[in-house]
């Protein structure tokens, strides 16, 4: 939804939403803050805090949805809402993901990053900070 | 230990602020390390909320729009400390990384026009796609065993619906309309699922 309020509207570009989520892995907290770089990224630092204020008021209604939830919980119709909207985002998320990966552009070491990141990512093991710490530098010091 | 058959315990202001701060200021690696973060503060640790509750209240914020960990934190705060609990968690998990995030934005705003952070930025986008990718896979293998349980058509149709949302997406509909209509297929799927799981008699 970002994307589509943003980027194709032409408030910001894919770069600065690539730069956005980046910067956004490194910082603590919730996934979700690399909002507060998209901000800053649009209008210094009074944006990124504002974008801070606004991503903490949606969570809000969770108090309502709480509440009308264990009232209904059990009901097929409750149910098949939310496998319908799991399987949606799942798929959103990974055409989303194939348009980032189409705007990067073709070369050995971004087909080398891509693999090593989808791979490690798949193994537990290694955090997505580290991970793309890494593709960093390598992307440095394969231009050396 | 929870009091009366009760899954929660109630907890002062001052010391619940402490918990925040420490899983704010800790949580570097995404939404997973501070999950498992909350999870131990709160279930482990000081059993504050029994693993049961925390799962339940974890499923709970799947349903809620914006960012799933800062509705766990908005709900976590109601049960444990009531209304100032809610105001004392979104804070005390917001305020301190919205600010270090901030800080580490404006450090990289520095750096991005050399030449290095440029290298490095042709290698970093691949990888957060790599990063997404693999995200979304492991997505994908509860709900599928979710959707099995359910029966193989109800698992057939799901498939479909994730194609189709699929090639809208890459056709460039709006995510707003796309999600709605997952949910309204999702619905009229239950249904009709349902309604064929009473039409066969069981085989036991």
């Amino acid at each position: 939804m970002i994307h589509d309020e943003l980027i194709s509207q032409h408030f910001a570009d894919q770069s600065v939403f690539a730069e956005s989520l980046a910067v956004g892995q490194i910082s603590p907290g919730p996934n979700g803050l690399w909002v507060v770089c998209l901000g800053y990224f649009m209008g210094g630092w009074k944006y990124g805090l504002l974008a801070g204020i606004a991503i903490a008021l949606p969570p809000l209604l969770v108090l309502l949805v709480a509440r009308i939830y264990e009232r209904h919980r059990s009901h097929p119709v409750v149910q098949g809402v939310v496998s319908g909207i799991e399987v949606g985002v799942i798929a959103i998320f990974l055409v989303v993901m194939g348009q980032f990966l189409a705007s990067s552009s073709p070369s050995v070491l971004s087909a080398v990053c891509f693999l090593a990141a989808f791979g490690l990512t798949l193994q537990k093991s290694v955090p997505s900070y580290a991970i793309l710490l890494g593709a960093a530098v390598a992307g440095i010091l394969w231009v050396r | 230990m929870y009091k009366n058959g009760a899954e929660t315990q109630s907890i002062g202001a001052k010391e619940l602020v402490s918990v925040w701060l420490r899983i704010s200021l800790l949580s570097f690696g995404g939404g997973t390390s501070t999950l498992a973060l909350i999870r131990r503060e709160f279930s482990e640790k000081r059993e504050l909320v029994s693993e049961a509750e925390f799962s339940r209240t974890w499923a709970i914020c799947q349903l809620a729009p914006g960012i799933n960990l800062v509705a766990l934190a908005v709900l976590l705060g109601r049960r444990v400390a009531g209304k100032m609990g809610v105001a004392v968690s979104m804070l005390g998990l917001l305020g301190p990384s919205v600010l270090i995030t901030v800080l580490l934005t404006a450090g990289y705003a520095g750096l991005r026009d050399s030449p290095e952070m440029k290298h490095a930025m042709v290698a970093v986008l691949p990888a957060i796609a790599g990063v997404g990718m693999a995200t979304a896979v492991k997505m994908i293998g509860p709900v599928r065993e979710q959707l099995l349980r359910a029966g193989r058509a109800c698992y057939l149709l799901h498939a479909a619906l994730f194609i189709a949302i699929a090639a809208c997406a890459v056709l460039g509909s709006k995510t707003l309309w796309l999600l709605l209509a997952s949910a309204t297929v999702g619905a009229i799927l239950s249904v009709v699922t349902k309604r064929q799981d009473e039409a066969v008699p069981s085989e036991v």
